[in-house]
């Protein structure tokens, strides 16, 4: 009996070891955890790959982004292909993927070495470039600023190279897009001429979001008493998560509303007068932020805002759509068209008199994955992608002819009348903005979107018509707090929301839960983390003179 | 040298007379090598500082560095409670209702209503966890859930936001829990029921025995034994926490933390922005050897105490 269950062992290891021999061969970044298997297949299914047909004396690369799939997305890619192609020369594959799948899968795809070429880093999408640089997961394209990336360096301001860069290496090519964080707050024109607002409306200015929303009072009450059919007033505040409305103050680990346990003023600016210059403090240990939660809590008792998440009463946006809906808030616009939600009403954008200049590397960067043999390409392409004003009007609008067509204006804007984007509640491929698309300085606006001075505008307002931070060109390396910050983290994620978006029962839980949540903080080695951010700060002024 | 000649022969010889099964258990065995066996070695990612350049093999020792991420949190008594805690309701009450509903099913005289009722139980099971979360979306959201929608239709003025009510999850998790894994347990122990002679009851028929006395003394000691393995194995994942529960269902509310946040999300939402390979494999290799132990210690006590139900 011993010696058939030994028998049978050893059969086992023997057909084991010749598996085992088998699966191991390859390179030595081999990579054979469960997580490399999820990516993989992470990364293939969520493909929706185009390509020009492929040849051996072409070198091909792979593009991944995070712009999220219009209804034409195939046909704009495979267009955009062979574009790329007769100007560099290169099959390109553009993978388009959505922006919640990007997040979740782009640093498991990266770390585990699968075959992209091109990607972007942003700290809001997880994968910020100094993580990158520390996990070995980039490499630098320094070599190619002038040479390959020449005509992006010509175009692009000179000191927006900061963002890409780290440790004195370039990491990529910066996304140029705002470089000023500015609000805006939207209104249904229409619908305040029924409710004789308009006067009132058209004499709105503000500056900070407190104020705008005492102006806002009277207002509601108008369209109250006017009887038009209810939806809420007004979207949440930007919503009270955004606190940057509230004070000119830089959030050290990017552009991320819940990271600003680490935060600075912003000199020469009104800041969070609590706090001197110059120190890193937590934001939402201050009397500021604690008065903020205060007033979300009673703009939602007032009916100003709603008291539900709008993705949950408004999911499909059908009141913005419909007309239902007063106003709302945005971000990083300079105009808008009167009829830019709907031919049967008009909006009015007005914009907040502030423009504050970001200050870290947190708008993304361009950037080659460690694991990609064709780092000339992809140079190539980032240069390309940056510099050709066709390329970054296509990108954004689709085809020439099918999604849209020149202005009458010498090629200065375009227009979508009569193309698959004329109905703008139904487009074929259209994105405003476009951040993944690059350097946004060189499109043809459409003019269904803006005036024809779109660029010129918003270029005044990031280049001559904002504050920046001294700071700017700062990235706070974690490593030596990591755990306090995932820690940290988590804090926020559970307190963040409770406290600002106004929904606790009474104004008195929110001084419980405040006085909680910085506890917690606290007690998660907060002062730890604030510490590292002041000495690293500290370094950096003295390192460049500020 | 004689041994190994003996032995090599007599694997010989039983390769020759059964190597039709060795051939039948060849893709089970590759299977398990493969998915098993050679991931182990991505385990030394949580002793190292992983880099993508370096990979699990040329990446930096880290040493023990990694293990202190799960313990510097306050909150990290909070989350061991919470996955310890549910796994034992999980288990104690998913046990207990499948062998009620495992015994109920048997009990009926109609197969094809037993069918009936067996496909209805099991059905959950094959149900993703995401359109679970939907369900249960569409039942307490806010402003259009259905019982807020009934609510109001009854007169209630305020809508009440279920995921912010904190002592309302615990036992809405287990119900989840139980409604998605009783039935497909319940077929597991139907199996075993339906292999218990009929002789039994018939005699305890005879001897007057009422049917409550049938499941006591005929029934549930038949179920012992594979009660006592499938409890073994269970065990084991005690500190693994169900994270498509956990994190889909409750939609990863801050606010519900307390109560829901377990080692599986923790670890998920503390380190998908902070691209740390190797504090994440600490944290599944710290998983793994608990459940390890506990495996091991578990089968010891019943070895001790009813040799003939361990597992090894």
């Amino acid at each position: 009996m011993t010696k058939r269950i030994w028998s049978r062992v050893l059969l086992m290891l023997l057909v084991a070891a010749l598996v085992f021999t088998t699966a191991c061969g390859g390179n030595s970044n081999t990579n054979t955890t469960a997580a490399a298997t999820t990516a993989a297949a992470a990364g293939s299914t969520t493909a929706a790959a185009t390509t020009a047909a492929p040849s051996d004396e072409i070198p091909s690369i792979t593009w991944v982004l995070c712009a999220g799939k219009k209804t034409d997305n195939d046909m704009v890619m495979e267009h955009l292909s062979q574009y790329i192609l007769e100007k560099i020369n290169v099959n390109v594959t553009i993978n388009n993927m959505e922006n919640a799948d990007y997040k979740e899968k782009i640093s498991v795809m990266l770390s585990t070495g699968q075959d992209i070429d091109m990607v972007t880093c942003n700290g809001s999408y997880g994968n910020p470039i100094a993580d990158m640089v520390k996990i070995e997961a980039i490499q630098p394209v320094t070599q190619y600023k002038d040479t390959l990336l020449a005509d992006a360096v010509a175009v692009l301001p000179e000191n927006i190279w900061k963002d890409a860069t780290y440790d004195n290496e370039i990491w990529g090519v910066p996304l140029y897009k705002n470089r000023v964080r500015n609000y805006d707050f939207i209104y249904n024109k229409t619908m305040a001429e029924a409710a004789g607002v308009q006067d009132q409306m058209e004499a709105l200015k503000w500056d900070w979001a407190p104020e705008l929303m005492e102006a806002l009072y009277p207002i509601k009450e108008a369209v109250d008493n006017s009887g038009i059919p209810s939806a809420p007033f007004l979207t949440q505040c930007w919503p009270a998560t955004t606190v940057r409305v509230f004070a000119a103050m830089d959030i050290l680990q990017g552009d991320n509303q819940k990271k600003a346990y680490a935060s600075v003023n912003i000199d020469g600016e009104e800041a969070i007068p609590s706090q001197e210059f110059g120190k890193v403090y937590n934001l939402y240990g201050t009397e500021e932020y604690l008065e903020w939660c205060k007033l979300s809590w009673q703009w939602v008792q007032d009916g100003l805002i709603p008291a539900d998440d709008m993705k949950n009463i408004d999911p499909d946006n059908a009141f913005k759509n419909n007309g239902e809906l007063f106003a709302w808030t945005s971000s990083g616009l300079t105009d808008l068209d009167l009829h830019s939600v709907s031919p049967d009403f008009e909006t009015i954008l007005i914009r907040s008199t502030k423009a504050i200049g970001l200050a870290n590397a947190s708008n993304g960067v361009y950037c080659v994955p460690t694991a990609s043999d064709n780092v000339e390409e992809a140079c190539k392409l980032m240069n390309l992608t940056n510099s050709d004003s066709y390329l970054s009007t296509s990108m954004r609008y689709g085809i020439e002819g099918t999604h849209w067509k020149w202005g009458e204006d010498g090629q200065v804007t375009v227009g979508f009348e009569g193309s698959r984007n004329a109905d703008a509640s139904n487009r074929g491929y259209y994105y405003w903005y476009g951040i993944e698309w690059g350097n946004l300085f060189i499109i043809n606006p459409a003019k269904e979107s803006a005036a024809a001075t779109f660029v010129e505008d918003l270029r005044a307002l990031n280049e001559d018509g904002s504050t920046v931070s001294k700071y700017y060109g700062f990235i706070f390396d974690i490593a030596e707090v990591t755990e306090y910050v995932g820690a940290i983290d988590q804090v926020v994620a559970q307190y963040f929301d409770q406290c600002g978006n106004g929904r606790l029962p009474t104004v008195e839980d929110i001084d419980a839960t405040f006085d909680a949540f910085n506890q917690q903080m606290e007690a998660n080695g907060l002062a730890k983390v604030i510490e590292a951010a002041q000495a690293q700060l500290e370094a950096y002024a003295a390192a460049n003179n500020l | 040298m004689e041994k190994v000649r003996t032995l090599s022969k007599a694997l010989g010889k039983d390769l020759k007379r059964n190597w039709i099964l060795y051939l039948m258990s060849l893709p089970s065995i590759a299977l398990l090598i493969i998915f098993n066996y050679i991931p182990m070695m991505g385990q030394l990612l949580a002793f190292k500082k992983f880099t993508v350049k370096g990979g699990i093999f040329g990446s930096p020792w880290n040493g023990i560095q990694n293990f202190k991420f799960l313990f510097t949190t306050t909150d990290a008594w909070i989350i061991t409670r919470n996955t310890v805690a549910y796994n034992v309701v999980f288990i104690a009450l998913t046990y207990v209702c499948a062998i009620a509903l495992a015994i109920a099913l048997s009990e009926l005289r109609s197969k094809r209503a037993a069918k009936v009722f067996q496909t209805i139980f099991i059905m959950p099971h094959f149900l993703s966890i995401a359109i679970v979360a939907i369900i249960v979306y569409a039942f307490l959201g806010t402003t259009n859930g259905f019982v807020n929608v009934v609510r109001r239709f009854f007169g209630a003025e305020k809508n009440i936001n279920w995921y912010y009510n904190v002592p309302f999850w615990p036992p809405l998790l287990v119900f989840i829990h139980l409604w998605k894994g009783v039935g497909y347990q319940a077929v597991v122990f139907l199996a075993s029921i339906s292999g218990i002679s009929a002789e039994y009851y018939e005699a305890a028929m005879l001897d007057g025995a009422s049917k409550m006395q049938q499941i006591r003394y005929i029934t549930l000691p038949h179920l012992r034994s594979i009660t006592t393995i499938l409890l073994i194995m269970a065990v084991g994942s005690i500190f693994n926490g169900d994270f498509g529960l956990f994190y889909t269902v409750t939609q990863n509310t801050g606010q519900l933390y307390p109560v829901t946040q377990v080692i599986d999300t923790y670890v998920y939402n503390a380190l998908i922005n902070l691209n740390d390979f190797g504090r994440s494999s600490a944290a599944a290799f710290y998983q793994s050897i608990v459940g390890f132990s506990l495996v091991m210690l578990s089968n010891a006590v019943v070895r001790k105490l009813d040799p003939d139900n361990s597992l090894f």
